[in-house]
């Protein structure tokens, strides 16, 4: 027997014309099997159609960009227009994460400084480390970061800087690197003002690159809320990758 | 740049250089995509991956999209490729073990939440349902009944007929409907059509 499905269908959402009815009524008048799909069919539509919409995740878009520019010097033969690059990281940065970033004034001795950290709710222990990064001071770490791991950096970004260079301990090394702060301003120039407090060198899926530590606050002396953490080539000074946390 | 503007309007001007227009295309479609995946895909995490590399393909592509069909049209193609390829990652596994695994370590986490709370137990008790209905009807199921597109849109979409959108969705439906119920007495006609092809 051929079970007229395509009918089946309509029937179960109620619109079939009235010229096929009598020929599926009378189908499932003698079809049992089709009689019991249509009682599945008619709950399956209703329990389909009762699922609610979900909110996408937040950071969608600025995983479509980090994931683009990630794909570095291939991207434009993967078909991402190397504009593209640049200017959708910028995007990534000012709208879906809503963070600022204060390059101007890393490593320059602290002319340019940014003179809104107590309207940002950067702690002292955070102004402290700010200084000595900004002072062009490098955090040396003998580590590879991937993804995950600079998700965790932004979500330790949270904790006192006092009490991340206590944790360091004895492995942690810094020296200064006025290149460091020439390469990070480089790879992130003309962005808005915003808060640097760590500055580390290490390795990035096996590439050397600097890593940079950002918090920002919602002003009125309120405490910093979100941490961003951007990657650069240590070699061409491109953007590699990005991650962000609510702290 | 206006959130008014229409989806062509933005293409034109991204293949025209701006950035800014592809970002609203991922803020306008982004719910859509997100939430097809999703319900075809059954956790949170696979779906977020699979809406990422569908954006990241009509980034790639969209510089030489030339708008014979339309934006979303394309758009719902790339992200049920997204989903197929992420699909075929996932069958290594069987994906009723998916489920159970699931179920022992992470009972409802991989699912947002909604309001009220019977809504909450039915909702997760369909999703997991869902993910017992064969992939092919699956497919056109979600389309068409979570995402309420029309069946001639996912005729367009899929590249088949409409006749063969309406069969599966209807074998969907029932597939989706016995596993909410539970089976009862002899397999079905839709069901034993479905094993036959199989």
């Amino acid at each position: 027997m051929n079970h007229p499905y395509e009918l089946l269908a309509d029937f179960v959402d109620g619109s079939l014309d009235e010229s096929d009815l009598a020929g599926v009524q009378a189908h499932l008048d003698a079809c049992p099997a089709c009689r019991e799909d249509v009682s599945h069919a008619s709950a399956g539509r209703a329990a389909a159609r009762s699922l609610p919409q979900v909110a996408a995740p937040r950071e969608l878009h600025e995983r479509v960009v980090v994931a683009a520019g990630s794909r570095g010097q291939g991207a434009a033969d993967q078909g991402v227009p190397g504009w593209y690059r640049w200017a959708g990281v910028a995007a990534a940065a000012a709208v879906v994460v809503a963070i600022v970033i204060a390059l101007p004034n890393v490593g320059d001795g602290g002319a340019g400084r940014n003179t809104h950290e107590d309207s940002q709710g950067t702690t002292a222990a955070g102004a402290e480390a700010a200084d000595a990064v900004s002072g062009g001071e490098v955090e040396v770490r003998d580590e590879n970061y991937d993804a995950e791991e600079l998700e965790q950096l932004a979500r330790a970004a949270g904790v006192d800087p006092a009490e991340q260079i206590a944790e360091a301990g004895a492995t942690r090394t810094t020296r200064a690197d006025p290149a460091a702060a020439r390469c990070v301003r480089k790879a992130f120039d003309e962005q808005p003002v915003g808060t640097l407090t760590r500055l580390i060198l290490a390795t990035f899926e096996d590439r050397d690159a600097y890593i940079a530590v950002y918090l920002e606050g919602p002003g009125a002396n309120e405490p910093p809320d979100t941490a961003a953490v951007w990657v650069a080539a240590k070699d061409d000074c491109s953007i590699l990758s990005f991650a962000s946390a609510r702290i | 740049m206006e959130a008014s503007d229409t989806d062509a309007q933005l293409v034109r001007r991204f293949q025209e250089g701006s950035a800014d227009s592809f970002e609203v295309l991922v803020q306008r479609h982004s719910p859509r995509v997100y939430n097809l995946c999703l319900r075809i895909l059954g956790d949170a995490d696979e779906a977020a991956d699979a809406s990422q590399d569908t954006f990241l393909t009509v980034l790639r592509k969209l510089n030489t999209f030339r708008g014979d069909s339309a934006f979303t049209t394309w758009l719902h193609r790339v992200t049920v490729n997204a989903c197929y390829d992420s699909l075929r990652g996932k069958r290594r596994r069987p994906l009723l073990q998916i489920v159970r695994d699931e179920d022992d370590e992470r009972p409802e986490t991989s699912l947002p939440a909604p309001d009220h709370a019977d809504q909450v137990v039915f909702s997760v008790d369909v999703a997991r349902a869902l993910l017992e209905v064969p992939e092919e009807f699956r497919v056109v199921l979600v389309m068409a009944d979570v995402q309420d597109l029309p069946y001639d849109e996912i005729s367009r979409v899929l590249e088949i007929p409409v006749g063969t959108v309406k069969s599966r969705v209807f074998r969907g439906r029932a597939a989706l409907g016995r596993a909410l119920g539970g089976s009862r007495g002899e397999p079905s006609a839709a069901s034993r059509a479905s094993e036959e092809e199989a």
